[in-house]
């Protein structure tokens, strides 16, 4: 534990704050040589869900016990705070302390909302994003939170879709990039899928500063509006990536993983061999890229291994095995962590080539890790 | 996707084990709860309530009585109705942190005897046993009434050298408290959870885990790597730490027993496990009781990591061939992302 340090890092944005210097830092500074990972999980003991900072090194720094299932965390840029959301149909989301791992606000949906499972500040870190579902109107929505007043919902914008899931910043600095699913649910039938006939997935962006989407991607063809867009990654030229869940149960094997670059606003499959894209089983857990390395990496826990592909070119690299393994979470160097529901960390260097593993007995890795230092 | 994945777990199965038609859940979860779970916890409410009995009668005949025999040999009987349950870690005992307040154990840290003494040091406040289901967990159960009840100063209503709070206060709340969770155990496994499908999932969980609960931090963790742990034994106060690893042995084999009395007893795997469990039955009970003392024979901490092998092969066993056999899937990511 270094409390200690965080409090004295909190001082010293304070100061900064006061002299009206907080503009100085540069965008993305944390103001702190914070390194590890966050990973929302299970302690199978306490029959528990966590979020858990993990150092570098892959061992346990703090967990901070969570009310119910945890998803997608997310790092507060400027600050030292993060926050985790709650699995679809959330009810809360935990806003946290890097350093200590202490709970700093408890969200909660507002009226006829729940969370979607993921947020994002902007680049400042003044406002948060979350994918939120607007049930009884069967309408995606985008909650807007200021998070320098306690976490305040101060508006919300259509997502452009249904089922809103992931959604990160996009290096302009004013566009959100939001993955639409397209499947709705109500918390009334759970999790529940209602409308797979008439699905219709998107990537969509919109101008955090207004809400107007600026721009919608869809999937080419009727067979592939089964494909529900869930996670993505932003690359290195600014394009998105994203990862597909498959739907239909008709045994063929549509591409899952796309990037924007077709014609007519239609997204690209990125090529992969048959026998991996079997072994996907119609499901991508997490999207993730490296930009050291400039390598796109997602995973299939059904499969149990995680796919690479060189980018901006988009040829496959090749794949590594990973039983149960969901979470992946580019190093600050070169490589990549990934973990796994069996309560494996595995790292890779960049050459994709296995260089540590810790396996925390008793604990369930979750969907998601985020990297504290992103590569 | 969907009916691709069953086709395939299916065909792996059909190698392994015989094609079994879909379980009736709920008859499955009907049997688990008479045979196994509501005695168990009937047994537990029933103990810790005399646990508690004999530590109330032990501190007010105190003087008269000052022999340890009643009131330890009473925790020895909670502790084994304890033992016989502590795998069951969803369901009832999930909720407020029930089982950590039971036992929280493993505590590498010694966080319970940096409680105890933290606790001793000060005078009781008034209203300790009903602030006490509040407190740190390290100071309500079964751990830091252990250390009350095998010390060397006498569980007694007087203050003893060096301390402030009384030790029969502090012990009647703790045995009150064990009490008060063990009933509210019984009374909450009386009706299943309605979701029969997911109960018997985790189960099949708890089961997998309790096995590698035993075999990791029961016995490997203390049998060490260069040298033996004697104080990362369970319950080596009390001397019952092979004890709890035969009750645990003996709860796990009948709980594997209960979920897979649907497979036929001539069936390759199911015949390995049975005769696995009985090489550990085996071992266990050539070990004795004393894990503390058997660490210290030249050959204890070898015993120690052989039966820690021969649980985790069941573990593994039966993680490979339960799930199929009772369509749950005990994948976390795979199971159930989003």
């Amino acid at each position: 534990m270094s409390g200690g340090i965080s409090l004295d890092r909190r001082a010293f944005g304070a100061s900064l704050l006061a002299l009206g210097l907080g503009a100085m830092l540069p965008i993305g500074a944390r103001a702190s040589s914070t390194s590890g990972f966050l990973a929302t999980g299970y302690d199978k003991l306490s029959a528990r869900h966590l979020i858990s900072r993990l150092g570098a090194d892959l061992d346990i720094r703090w967990d901070l016990p969570l009310r119910a299932r945890g998803h997608g965390a997310s790092v507060r840029p400027r600050s030292d705070e993060g926050i985790v959301i709650a699995r679809r149909p959330g009810t809360y989301a935990s806003v946290f302390g890097v350093e200590d791992g202490v709970q700093r606000h408890l969200m909660t949906p507002a009226p006829g909302r729940h969370f979607y499972g993921h947020g994002a500040y902007s680049a400042d870190g003044n406002i948060l994003f979350a994918t939120e579902n607007d049930f009884d109107n069967a309408r995606g929505m985008i909650g807007v939170y200021d998070a320098n007043a306690g976490y305040a919902r101060i508006s919300e914008f259509p997502s452009g879709g249904i089922g809103p899931h992931q959604l990160l910043p996009m290096p302009d600095g004013h566009t959100l990039a939001v993955a639409n699913g397209g499947i709705l649910t109500h918390p009334d039938t759970g999790r529940e899928k209602l409308n797979l006939d008439t699905m219709r997935p998107s990537l969509v962006f919109i101008d955090m500063r207004t809400g107007a989407i600026t721009e919608r991607f869809s999937l080419a063809g009727a067979r592939a509006q089964k494909l529900s867009i869930r996670h993505m990654a932003v690359l290195a030229d600014g394009r998105v990536a994203v990862g597909c869940q498959d739907q239909a149960a008709d045994g063929a094997a549509l591409p899952l993983v796309y990037a924007q670059g077709g014609a007519d606003k239609q997204l690209t499959a990125l090529p992969m061999p048959t026998d991996v894209l079997d072994k996907f089983n119609g499901y991508c857990g997490s999207v993730a890229f490296n930009a050291m390395t400039r390598t796109l990496c997602v995973s299939s826990p059904r499969g149990g291994l995680v796919g690479f592909w060189h980018q901006p070119d988009g040829q496959w690299l090749g794949h590594v095995d990973m039983t149960d393994g969901c979470g992946l979470a580019p190093v600050a160097g070169a490589g990549l962590v990934m973990s796994s529901g069996d309560g494996t960390l595995q790292a890779l260097d960049a050459a994709r080539r296995p260089v540590d593993v810790e396996r925390h007995a008793f604990r369930r890795w979750d969907n998601h890790m985020t990297a504290l230092d992103t590569a | 996707m969907r009916k691709r994945l069953f086709t395939a777990v299916v065909l792996t199965l059909a190698a392994t084990m015989p094609a079994a038609a879909a379980p009736d859940y709920a008859a499955l979860q009907t049997t688990l709860y008479e045979k196994y779970i509501q005695p168990d916890y009937d047994n537990l409410a029933q103990k810790t309530h005399a646990l508690e009995y004999k530590t109330v009668g032990h501190c007010k005949y105190v003087g008269e009585t000052p022999d340890m025999l009643a009131v330890r040999t009473a925790f020895h009987d909670a502790m084994d109705a304890w033992q016989m349950a502590q795998h069951i870690r969803h369901g009832a005992v999930a909720t407020d942190d029930r089982h950590a307040r039971l036992q929280f154990w493993p505590d590498k840290r010694g966080i319970t005897e940096r409680h105890m003494r933290k606790l001793l040091a000060e005078p009781v406040t008034a209203n300790f046993k009903d602030d006490l289901p509040r407190a740190s967990v390290a100071i309500q159960g079964f751990p830091a009434l252990e250390r009350l009840l095998f010390s060397d100063l006498p569980l007694s209503q007087h203050v003893q050298p060096g301390e402030k709070a009384v030790r029969c206060t502090v012990a009647v709340a703790i045995a009150h408290n064990i009490a008060s969770i063990a009933a509210a155990l019984k009374q909450e496994n009386a009706t299943p959870p309605t979701d029969a499908k997911t109960d018997i999932r985790d189960t099949v969980n708890d089961l997998v885990t309790g096995l590698e609960f035993v075999q990791s931090l029961k016995l490997k963790l203390p049998a060490g790597k260069a040298r033996p742990r004697p104080h990362l034994l369970e319950n080596w106060r009390s001397v019952r730490s092979l004890k709890n690893v035969e009750i645990n042995i003996r709860a796990l084999r009948d709980l594997y027993e209960v979920l897979a009395a649907s497979i036929p007893d001539d069936n390759p795997q199911h015949s390995l496990i049975r005769n696995q469990f009985d090489a550990a039955e085996d071992a266990i009970r050539a070990m004795g009781e004393n894990g503390k003392e058997l660490l210290g024979e030249e050959l204890g901490p070898v015993r120690f990591r052989a039966l820690s092998g021969t649980l985790e092969t069941i573990r593994d066993m039966i993680a490979e061939t339960l799930p199929g056999h009772l369509g749950v899937d005990l994948g976390f990511n795979s199971l159930d992302g989003d």
